[in-house]
C-alpha cells in the first residue's frame, strides 16, 4: 500500500502572542508567615522564586490553606478560562486578526473548570470562534506540543490562523500546609496565533515533542484534590532533559548565545540557572519570569515570550526547551523576521 | 483528507457493575425507562451505590477500584490484540476522557504508562475518537505519522452522578471506553476514506461535566440535539461521497435504535447500528459500540459511516470501507 509522500509541510509562523495573570500575589514573606516550616530566605535561595501570581485571595489562603480545592473556585478572582480569554484577546490583537478569522482553536488546560464542555469549547464560545476547537493537552511542554502537532499536518489542511492557548490556575490546587508546593506554583495563561502561510514575527524553524509515560505519576493534579509531585526526580529529569534539548538545537542550528535567546520551562530559577550555566548562556540572553510569577505549567514559557514580544530583534533566534508532566518534553526554535 | 488510515483493531470495554431496571428501582428511581434486558454499566461498586447513592461525588473514589484509565486500558488491550501487534510497536498514544481522576497527566499518558510505553502521548479532548482523533490524523503527512497509533476514549459518567437527587440522567449514562489501533502503512479491517468534525459553538448548558459538581444533562432537549447533529453528519457523508445502495451502513454513537432508524431512513440506508438502547450514553465512545453491533453483517466493499456527536459542542463522522 503506498501513500503519497512529500506532501507540503506547513511553514509555521507565530503572528501574535498574549498573556494574562490574576491580580493576586503570593510573596515569600507571606509563605513564611504561614508557619509551615519555610522561610523567605530559603525559598529564594533554593528555587529563586520571589513572588507568584494567584487567583486566590490572600486572606482565603491564610485562613483555609486551601485544604478543599472544591471551595477555591467560589472565591477565586479568575478561572483558567477567564485567564485564557484575556491572553487570547491580546494574542489576536497583536496578530492583527479577529476571533472570527481563527480556523482552529487548540487549548491546554491543566486545571479546567469542567471537562465537558472542554475548555476549548468554552473558550471558543466566549471568543466567538465557530471553527473546530479541541483540547490538545500535555500540561507543561504544551508550547512544543501544539507547534509540533501542527507541523504534522499537510499545509493545505490547516486554516490560515490557528489560535493556541495554555492556561492554568494551579494555586487553586495547592495545599498551603505543604511548604514546598506553596512556593512553586502560580496562575497564568499564554496564547499564540500561528499561521502555516501568513507571514509573522517569528518563524518556526524546528519543533520536537516526546514523552515517557512510564513516569507519568511523577507529577499529578488530582481532579478533586491537590497537586503532588516527586520533586527530586522531576527536577533531575527536567535539568537533564532540558540540557539535551538545548544541546541538540545548538549542534544542529549552530546557536550563538551572544545573540540568540534561551527560554526554559519556568519551573524554578535555580534549575534554569543550572541549565544556562551548563550551556554557558549569558544572563542577558536568558529570558525568564518564574522569579516574579511562579511556575505556571504550560503557560510559563509562552508567557515569557509574550511579555518580551516587543524586545525581539530581527533575525534573532529563540530556543525554547520545555519539560514537565507526563513526563513529557519538547523544544521549539524560532527565528524573528 | 490525504492520509489514508487503516483501522487494524477495535476494542471496547465497560464499567464493572451491571445495573438493570430492578437496580434502579431499588435506588429509588421507579420511573426508569430502561427496557427489559437493557443494562447500564458503572465503574462504581454495587454496594457503594446502594449504600451512598454517590451523594457525595467528591468521595467517589472510595466507591470503586476501577478508574476511567482501567476501562480505557481494557479497551486498548483488545484493540492492540485485534491489530495483531504488541503494545511496544505503538509509536503514539492519543487519549480522551471527560471524567478523569487526574487533570494532569493526560489520559493518553496514563494509558501509555499502563502499557509500559515510552512514546509521545497526549490528549485530544472534546469529542472522542471519531470527531477529533480520526478527523485530525487523517490530515497528517505520512512522513510525520508513526506506523501504529493507539486512539482511546473513555469516561465514567456515573461517577459524576448523584443517584439520590438526580433526574433521568441517573439511568441514561454508561461507563465505557473504546479504542482503535490505526496505521497509515498497513491494511486493516477498515480503511478510513474520510473523516470530518464540526464545532457548534453553543453549549447551552445541555451537558456539563463540572470538575466538582454533579453531571448535568438536560434530557428534555439533549436527545433532540443529538439526533439533529447525527442526522446532519450522516447527510454530510452521504452527500459528499455520493453514497447510495445496500452497501452503505450506519453506526450511530450514543443514539437509540429509534433515532438511528430515523437518521438511516432519512438517507435511505437500510443497515444501521446504535449503542444507546442496550447500554446507555457513553459520552464519546458509542460509535464503536454501535459498529460492533453491526460488524457481523458487513461484507467486503461495504461503506460504514461512523457518526459521533456531543450536543452543543462537536460532531463528526468517519467514512470507512470494509476490507
Amino acid at each position: 500500500m503506498t501513500q503519497t509522500a512529500n506532501r507540503r509541510a506547513p511553514e509555521l509562523s507565530i503572528l501574535g502572542m498574549g498573556f494574562a495573570h490574576p491580580v493576586g500575589e503570593i510573596t515569600n514573606e507571606f509563605l513564611e508567615k504561614l508557619e509551615v516550616g519555610t522561610t523567605a530566605e530559603w525559598i529564594t535561595e533554593k528555587i529563586g522564586i520571589r513572588t507568584r501570581k494567584t487567583s486566590l485571595p490572600i486572606e482565603y489562603i491564610s485562613k483555609t490553606r486551601n485544604q478543599r480545592p472544591h471551595d477555591a473556585i467560589s472565591v477565586a478572582t479568575d478561572t483558567s478560562m477567564t485567564l485564557g480569554l484575556r491572553a487570547a484577546e491580546m494574542a489576536l490583537e497583536r496578530a492583527g486578526i479577529k476571533a472570527g478569522e481563527v480556523g482552529l482553536l487548540l487549548v491546554n488546560a491543566c486545571t479546567p473548570c469542567a471537562t465537558s464542555p472542554t475548555e476549548s469549547h468554552r473558550l471558543a464560545e466566549a471568543l466567538g470562534i465557530e471553527a473546530p476547537a479541541h483540547d490538545l493537552f500535555t500540561a507543561c511542554p504544551v508550547f512544543a506540543l501544539h507547534i509540533d502537532y501542527l507541523a504534522n499536518f499537510e499545509s493545505e489542511a490547516l486554516p490560515d490562523y490557528v489560535l493556541c492557548i495554555s492556561t492554568a490556575t494551579l494555586t487553586q490546587h495547592v495545599n498551603y500546609n505543604d511548604r514546598s508546593d506553596g512556593a512553586i506554583w502560580g496562575d497564568g495563561a499564554g496564547a499564540w496565533v500561528i499561521s502555516p502561510r501568513k507571514p509573522g514575527k517569528l518563524k518556526v524553524l524546528d519543533s520536537t515533542y516526546h514523552s515517557d509515560p512510564s513516569r507519568s505519576q511523577a507529577v499529578v493534579v488530582d481532579t478533586w484534590g491537590h497537586f503532588k509531585q516527586d520533586g527530586r526526580a522531576v527536577r533531575d529529569f527536567s535539568v537533564r532533559q532540558t540540557v539535551r534539548l538545548v544541546k541538540r538545537m545548538e549542534e544542529e542550528f549552530k546557536l550563538d548565545w551572544s545573540r540568540d535567546i534561551f527560554i526554559g520551562h519556568q519551573a524554578n530559577l535555580t534549575m534554569l540557572q543550572q541549565i544556562t550555566g551548563n550551556r554557558e548562556i549569558p544572563e542577558s540572553n536568558h529570558w525568564y519570569n518564574v522569579a516574579e510569577v511562579g511556575n505556571q505549567a504550560g503557560a510559563g514559557a509562552p508567557i515569557v515570550l509574550a511579555q518580551r514580544w516587543h524586545e525581539i530583534k530581527p533575525d534573532q533566534r529563540i530556543a525554547i526547551a520545555v519539560v514537565g508532566a507526563g513526563l513529557s518534553w519538547g523544544s521549539v526554535l524560532l527565528q524573528a523576521n | 483528507m490525504t492520509l489514508v488510515l487503516n483501522i487494524l483493531g477495535i476494542g471496547t470495554a465497560f464499567g464493572q457493575t451491571a445495573l438493570e431496571k430492578s437496580d434502579f428501582e431499588r435506588l429509588g428511581i421507579p420511573n426508569c425507562s430502561l427496557a427489559v434486558g437493557s443494562i447500564r454499566r458503572s465503574a462504581l461498586h454495587r454496594d457503594y451505590l446502594f449504600l451512598t447513592k454517590n451523594a457525595d461525588i467528591d468521595g467517589v473514589i472510595q466507591g470503586t477500584n476501577q478508574s476511567p484509565t482501567d476501562i480505557c486500558l481494557a479497551a486498548a488491550k483488545i484493540a492492540i490484540a485485534q491489530a495483531g501487534i504488541s503494545a511496544d510497536q505503538l509509536g503514539l498514544v492519543i487519549g480522551d476522557c471527560s471524567t478523569p481522576w487526574q487533570t494532569t497527566p493526560s489520559e493518553g499518558q496514563r494509558v501509555a504508562d499502563r502499557l509500559g510505553l515510552k512514546v509521545p502521548s497526549y490528549d485530544i479532548g472534546g469529542g472522542g475518537l471519531v470527531p477529533q482523533h480520526l478527523a485530525s490524523l487523517s490530515r497528517w503527512r505520512i512522513d510525520r505519522t508513526p506506523e501504529y497509533i493507539l486512539l482511546v476514549s473513555g469516561s465514567t459518567p456515573t461517577s459524576r452522578i448523584n443517584f439520590e437527587k438526580g433526574g433521568d440522567e441517573r439511568w441514561h449514562f454508561c461507563d465505557a471506553a473504546a479504542a482503535c489501533v490505526v496505521s497509515s502503512k498497513h491494511r486493516g479491517k477498515l480503511t478510513v476514506l474520510d473523516a470530518e468534525s464540526a464545532f457548534h459553538g453553543k453549549a447551552e448548558g445541555s451537558f456539563v461535566v463540572d470538575q466538582f459538581l454533579p453531571l448535568i444533562a438536560k434530557l428534555d432537549n439533549f436527545p433532540q440535539q443529538l439526533e439533529l447533529l447525527t442526522a446532519d453528519m450522516c447527510a454530510k457523508a452521504v452527500f459528499k461521497h455520493k453514497l447510495h445502495g445496500a452497501h452503505v451502513v450506519l453506526a450511530c454513537g450514543e443514539a437509540s435504535s429509534g433515532m438511528a432508524a430515523r437518521v438511516a431512513q432519512g438517507q435511505s440506508i437500510s443497515r444501521f447500528g446504535s449503542s444507546f438502547d442496550d447500554n446507555g450514553h457513553m459520552i464519546s465512545a458509542g460509535c464503536f459500540f454501535a459498529y460492533e453491533r453491526i460488524a457481523h453483517t458487513l461484507k467486503v466493499g461495504d461503506r460504514v459511516i461512523l457518526v459521533q456527536a456531543l450536543p452543543g459542542f462537536v460532531s463528526g463522522y468517519a467514512l470507512c470501507e470494509v476490507n
